[in-house]
């Protein structure tokens, strides 16, 4: 599964600590989701779409491996 | 003797508190977790640390003299300590940390099991008896394969 957290952070200028920080989690969580080695659950990917005010299917796609 | 019954009753109440601080809690709110531990604060990590180096510091003074023979203790201690940390909460506690957690609570059970197996028959095979081991020894076999799991694998996420 590709992701676009990384883009998205930059685009809203947020660090990985800040972004922890607003959605609830560690900042190591939002590292390995971004290095694609976790993959959030429906509910934290649902809290990341609503904060970059984006769609679940515009953040995470499915990639050849799925 | 009457120290050592006092002694061993302490300890049955510190496992009775422990058993009941970390009972199976049913919780929907976060998922994949329908049914989890109802883990301790995480300020135990430093009270179970405490006590297994208090009990660490104890076998090795009751190595040179031990009057009323309780070196046991001592090694129950070192793994009550052990499991205390184990059973204590994160810093920060969320999904990926409870998902890390899982994963090697389950690897530790399963290395612990064979390991303790293997080394049970290597001992059989120079002459020991399976009976040798006490209960303290599976237990802190598990706690370190956890702690060292756990703690690799979080470091591992840390720097990638």
């Amino acid at each position: 599964m590709k992701n676009k957290i990384k883009i998205e952070r930059a685009i809203k200028d947020l660090t990985q600590e800040e972004l922890a920080k607003i959605i609830g989690v560690s900042r190591q969580t939002i590292n390995s989701i971004e290095k694609n080695r976790f993959v959030p659950s429906t509910v934290l990917a649902l809290k990341i779409s609503k904060l970059f005010e984006k769609s679940v299917n515009e953040l995470f796609e499915l990639d050849q491996f799925d | 003797m009457e120290f050592r019954i006092i002694l061993s009753l302490v300890f049955i109440g510190i496992t009775g508190l422990l058993i009941y601080k970390t009972r199976i809690k049913t919780n929907t709110s976060i998922p994949g977790t329908e049914l989890r531990i109802n883990l301790l604060p995480y300020y135990y990590k430093k009270i179970g640390l405490i006590t297994t180096v208090l009990s660490l510091v104890f076998l090795f003074i009751l190595n040179f003299t031990d009057p009323y023979n309780l070196k046991d203790f001592t090694l129950l201690g070192i793994s009550l300590g052990l499991s205390v940390i184990c059973l204590s909460k994160e810093r920060i506690e969320d999904e990926m940390i409870i998902a890390l957690r899982m994963n090697t609570f389950f690897k530790s059970f399963y290395f612990s099991l064979f390991g303790v197996i293997i080394y049970a028959l290597l001992n059989k095979l120079v002459g020991g008896q399976l009976s040798d081991f006490s209960i303290d020894f599976p237990l802190s076999i598990m706690s370190i394969v956890y702690l060292s799991a756990f703690h690799q694998q979080k470091k591992l996420l840390a720097n990638s």
